[in-house]
């Protein structure tokens, strides 16, 4: 019980500081275990069937190098696996070099296993096909075999009883003698002979080098030994080859098997670890749905696990106590572990200690400093002195991370086509909980938010794989900057908290999260604009980025800093434009030059809203007044929407605006306050919720749907209610400065047609209040249709009233 | 009632007096009384265990599936097995189950594309249904164009058979009346079917479950018949439905007066009944009673029996509703 207030608080803590959320890699997969990690990556569901792709590729290149690469990969593959081939094999290029180079071995060996294979043919067919009928229920076939398959029909054994330990023996070329193993085992274990299938391997498997074949073999053993009830030897052969099998290796009692006959197993670092991993995903499984499931009794589920919890212990502590073992520490901080997941951070302190200082292997001692990272980082009790403790081991784990190979870092979930690119594994994991539980709650308590920008800027550089394509980009290499498919993934602000973490609930965080005031982050987007540090700097207080800034440019103090900003995201022309656009959505558009003009030219015209912003996107136009020459239309000295169209951009749209602001305030003339307030109202109105919002927002991709809403459904409306509220305000003051019917009454259609746009967008899944909706075109239409003269301007503003 | 039976006693007398000595009886195996079951859930409820026990059958011929063209667009058989019975079952006991397979006429042409698989099917059914079995019986309403077609199936299926089950499996047939005009196939022996004499969609057919008028067309041909046969007799009944037209519509249960309202229903002779229009665009429908007395039936036995001997009897099917219909002394003549 005393785990949950445990999980509880640090998840509550999570929830204040979802703006520096981490990504959606962790939205799913239960199965990626986060505690415990020795070496091994765990066996997933597709297991079986990855053994089989990697036997295959391995087999192709061993017979390819056989006939010494004379025959193409292709022929190796057709002959070794098209079913077509059966009756003609003759007549391929790879048997045919068998044969007129006279190998009996070789050639005698495929004529077994050809005729093996017609068997297995043979059932497949039948399988499949109309007339099958399940003799034994799940027998079906459905694409692969794998270790629980039934044994083929009695019919088809009859076609390879020849393939016995005799061809073993007889077999002078040790290559195809390792084959000959694999395929009696295979044979033997598909006859439910499980006894010649153990004896087999006994016998033979000594001689067999590591290898695919070699796991293959074993994975045939160890099935065997679990029919025949000898489950410690089969958890052994399993792990040896890194499949998990549940029953086997969650299991006290065989873990205890194990021990007795050999207490310095090879298997205990892959079966601890899934041990440990199997309790955190059963714990948490069960936490996650109690509130949910409350009919079924607190008890009924966590004792169960606590007694597995307690069993290992006691066993850990007699193998501890025996002191014959030579990896105590791997014992030790599997109880660290065990001690974590039922909530007592410090007893699993206390026995990470213990398990450092203990002899261990160097997979063990890697995950300890890993523990000792997350749960250090997890103390609330820790001072500013903590950077100095965390350097050594944060620099230790990104540089592991930094010369991985990106493609051997698998991602767990299911939606590889939508995240954004990243790595995800094991080390990725524990920066994550390091930064994103530790680190980043831990500045925010110091109230240092740049500090927590720097780590979330550290964290999102190190795991994206984009650098390079970020590089390519700056370098001008893609037209228009990289695709936008597939390639970004941002949940909206709603949706963040659940997808923050796969072990986050919302029951989990006690209050409500923290409200997000969403910005560009409410829509998804690439590169640059697609990192979760993104999200929060987009989101921050203007005043915090720029001190974040300020402490980029330091180069930092300590060799943590200096560590941090090595690792963080250095161009400077990113932030100052973003800082430019914090400071338009603020309507300051004197400062927002100023960083404008920090920004080069091609950095702009590499964002993703380049596009964007041309003059067909003109955020002075009207684009609901249907007869195009009543657009545009100002008592101005000048023409905004000319000027803007001219020279389209961000920098532009300021110079306009301002000028803008100085007519209100300073013009003589109550026509031309007004209009410019018009058009003012008109620019906030069009760059944030019209056509040209890209002058206040950045691209989302394409994933998402159409531009129309800006946004995700759900997504926080703050800002576009903040702008609709000043648009009120600006043409408020138009309307009472004017006397030009004309510009009322466009002001109105504005007002109306602001009201509209607001309508349409801030509704979800497409409902439109339509009585709102037609009291204000009605109201606007009375207007029209009593107060204005019947001139032929005011004929076309009564039908732009009529047609929208 | 009681005069019926003791009409036929006095007719079976009559008839065994003059009957032929079944000349391939000793070959025949298993020859004791058998009954069909014919639906697609096999499970023995305690009136079908009584009636069994009752009349000493210990051989039920279980439908097993239809073999018939396959419907399936994607697929790679020409045929396909179709209402494969369910075995509710767990244990037989004493009951010997012999499976029977229906063959459509239509895929007995085909029968190349199915023999083996059929086997194979056979030998999984038995398995998963814990069925030990020594014989297997096919169904077929083979005619003039499709005998080579069954004869050779037949050839083919009795090593397939051995092949998957390790051992011999005894082939029997079915033989339909018009069949025995035509040399028998080569199987163990043959069931006679005296049913499904008639031609039911005809309206003026009187009864085409069993007439005795028609197995007398054809029982002449039991003389020169050289397979060893036993005789599989109807217990069932159905209704035959006709539009106003008196074209044929369907078959039903013979259930009319529990499937019809009797204000509705009004009786014409015979067994021929009126349905009156129930809704606006239905019209007059008729419908024919057909149900089997024990006297015809045992009529017709006695008409075969006279020239083939005495043969074991089968009866096609178990259904206690429909037995119900019979007394244990109709039923146990059925079976002397």
């Amino acid at each position: 019980m005393k785990s949950r207030p445990f999980l509880i608080s640090f998840f509550c803590l999570l929830g204040y500081f979802t703006a520096f959320a981490c990504g959606e890699g962790e939205m799913v997969a239960p199965d990626c275990h986060w505690i415990f990690y020795t070496g091994y990556q765990s066996a997933d569901e597709n297991w079986q069937y990855n053994l089989n792709r990697a036997f295959r590729e391995e087999n192709i290149t061993f017979w390819h190098h056989y006939v010494h690469q004379k025959v193409s990969k292709e022929e190796v593959e057709a002959a070794l696996y098209d079913v077509m081939l059966l009756n003609s094999h003759t007549q391929n290029a790879f048997f045919r070099y068998l044969i007129d180079h006279n190998d009996k071995e070789a050639l005698q060996y495929w004529m077994l296993l050809k005729t093996s294979d017609s068997a297995y043919i043979k059932k497949m067919q039948w399988q499949q096909s109309a007339w099958f009928y399940d003799e034994k229920d799940g027998e079906r076939y459905w694409g692969w075999w794998n270790e629980d398959e039934q044994p083929v029909h009695d019919l088809s054994i009859s076609l390879v009883e020849t393939l016995d330990e005799s061809v073993i023996d007889k077999c002078k070329n040790a290559q195809i003698r390792h084959r000959y193993i694999l395929q009696v085992i295979r044979k033997y274990f598909y006859c439910r002979d499980y006894q010649s299938c153990i004896n087999v391997w006994e016998k033979y498997g000594k001689t067999v080098p590591k290898s695919v074949l070699r796991s293959q073999c074993l994975n045939y053993y160890g099935g065997a030994l679990r029919r025949v009830d000898r489950d410690a030897e089969a958890a052994v052969a399993y792990a040896t080859i890194g499949y998990f099998n549940q029953k086997l290796h969650y299991d006290v009692k065989v873990l205890q098997d194990i021990y007795m006959k050999d207490p310095n197993s090879e298997a205990f670092e892959f079966m601890i670890q899934e041990f440990v991993n199997t309790y955190f995903d059963h714990v948490y499984a069960q936490r996650k749905s109690i509130p949910y499931y409350n009919y079924y009794s607190f008890s009924e589920y966590i004792l169960p696990e606590t007694a597995k919890s307690l069993a290992f212990n006691k066993l850990s502590d007699k193998v501890l106590k025996v002191g014959i073992t030579k990896n105590p520490a791997l014992w030790l901080s599997a109880q660290s572990a065990l001690a974590f997941i039922d909530g007592d951070l410090n007893a699993a302190l206390s026995l990470l200690g213990q398990a450092e200082k203990a002899k261990g292997s160097k997979a063990v001692k890697d995950n300890i400093r890993m523990m000792k990272l997350m749960f250090n980082a997890l103390r609330t009790d820790i001072d500013d002195k903590y950077e100095k403790v965390l350097y050594p081991d944060l620099k230790w784990l990104v540089n592991i991370i930094n010369t991985e190979n990106p493609n051997e870092c698998f991602c767990y979930n299911d939606f590889d086509s939508f995240c954004k690119p990243s790595k995800t594994n094991h080390h990725v994991k524990v920066l994550r909980r390091t930064i994103i539980l530790g680190v980043i709650p831990h500045f925010q308590r110091l109230n240092m938010p740049y500090k927590c920008m720097a780590y979330q800027n550290l964290y999102d550089e190190v795991v994206s794989n984009y650098k390079e394509e970020r590089a390519m980009a700056r370098k001008g290499e893609f037209h228009r900057g990289p695709s936008l498919f597939g390639s970004t993934y941002i949940h909206p602000p709603i949706y963040r908290k659940a997808a923050f973490d796969s072990y986050l609930e919302p029951h989990d965080l006690g209050e409500p999260c923290t409200k997000i005031v969403a910005d560009s982050t409410l829509w998804f987007l690439n590169m640059d604009y697609s990192t979760d540090f993104f999200t929060c700097i987009d989101t921050a207080d203007l005043r915090d980025l720029l001190r974040y800034v300020q402490f980029l440019k330091s180069g930092g103090k300590t060799a943590m800093e200096k560590f941090v900003i090595q690792n963080n995201y250095r161009d400077l022309n990113f932030y100052n434009e973003l800082i430019a656009t914090k400071y338009m959505r603020m309507e300051k558009y004197d400062s927002a030059l100023v960083y404008l003009k920090r920004v080069s030219p091609k950095f702009l015209s590499t964002q993703n809203i380049d596009m964007e912003i041309d003059s067909e996107h003109n955020p002075f136009t009207e684009g609901w007044i249907t007869r195009k020459e009543q657009q545009a239309k100002f008592r101005l000295p000048f023409n905004p929407a000319k000027a803007y169209a001219d020279n389209p951009s961000k920098e532009t749209f300021c110079k306009i605006m301002l000028r803008l602001q100085k007519l209100m305030k300073s013009s003589e003339s109550e026509e031309v306050r007004a209009n410019a307030a018009y058009a003012y109202g008109l620019g906030l109105f069009r760059s944030s919720i019209g056509h040209a919002w890209a002058l206040n927002y950045y691209e989302y991709g394409y994933n998402w749907g159409a531009h129309e809403g800006h946004g995700a459904p759900g997504a926080d409306r703050d800002l576009e209610a903040q702008v609709n509220a000043r648009v009120d305000e600006v043409l408020d003051i138009a309307l009472k400065e004017t006397r030009d019917n004309i510009l009322s009454l466009k002001c109105k259609i504005l007002h109306s047609q602001k009201r509209k746009s607001y309508l349409v967008t801030i509704k979800e899944d497409d409902y439109w209040d339509y009585e709102i909706f037609n009291k204000s075109v009605r109201e606007t239409f009375c207007d029209l249709a009593c107060d204005y003269d019947r001139s032929e301007e005011s004929r076309d503003w009564r039908w732009s009233a009529w047609y929208y | 009632m009681k005069k019926s039976i003791a009409f036929c006693a006095i007719l079976l007398v009559c008839m065994v007096g003059c009957q032929q000595k079944n000349p391939y009886n000793d070959k025949l195996k298993y020859s004791g009384n058998a009954v069909y079951y014919w639906q697609t859930w096999f499970s023995l409820d305690e009136q079908d265990q009584e009636f069994l026990d009752k009349n000493s059958i210990h051989t039920i011929y279980l439908r097993f599936f239809d073999v018939d063209i396959n419907q399936e667009e994607f697929s790679n058989d020409k045929c396909a097995p179709v209402a494969t019975v369910s075995i509710a079952n767990e244990s037989f006991g004493n009951l010997r189950i012999v499976p029977v397979v229906f063959i459509t006429p239509t895929a007995i042409k085909e029968y190349e594309s199915f023999t083996d698989n059929l086997a194979h099917r056979l030998y999984a059914m038995c398995k998963k249904n814990s069925i030990s079995i020594d014989e297997v019986q096919f169904d077929c309403d083979w005619t003039e164009s499709t005998k080579a077609a069954y004869f050779q199936f037949i050839k083919d299926i009795r090593p397939a058979l051995k092949e998957y089950f390790k051992k011999e499996i005894a082939i029997s047939s079915t033989i339909r009346l018009h069949q025995l005009t035509q040399e028998p196939p080569a199987v163990d022996y043959g069931v006679l079917m005296c049913y499904n004499t008639g031609n039911f969609k005809d309206f003026k057919t009187d009864n085409s479950i069993l007439d005795v008028k028609d197995v007398e067309k054809y029982a002449k041909h039991l003389k020169k018949y050289a397979l060893p046969l036993k005789l599989a007799l109807p217990d069932f009944s159905w209704d035959v439905e006709f539009d106003g037209n008196h074209q044929f519509v369907r078959l039903n249960r013979g259930d009319y007066d529990e499937r019809y309202d009797s204000t509705h229903l009004k009786h014409l002779e015979g067994n021929m009944y009126a349905v009156s229009p129930v809704g606006e665009e239905e019209t007059t429908k008729y419908i024919r009673h057909e149900v089997v007395s024990a006297e015809t039936i045992l009529k017709s036995k006695a008409l075969v029996e006279k020239y083939y001997g005495n043969m074991p009897v089968v009866l096609y099917h178990l259904d206690h509703k429909q037995l119900s219909k019979y007394s244990d002394d109709e039923i146990k003549a059925f079976f002397d």
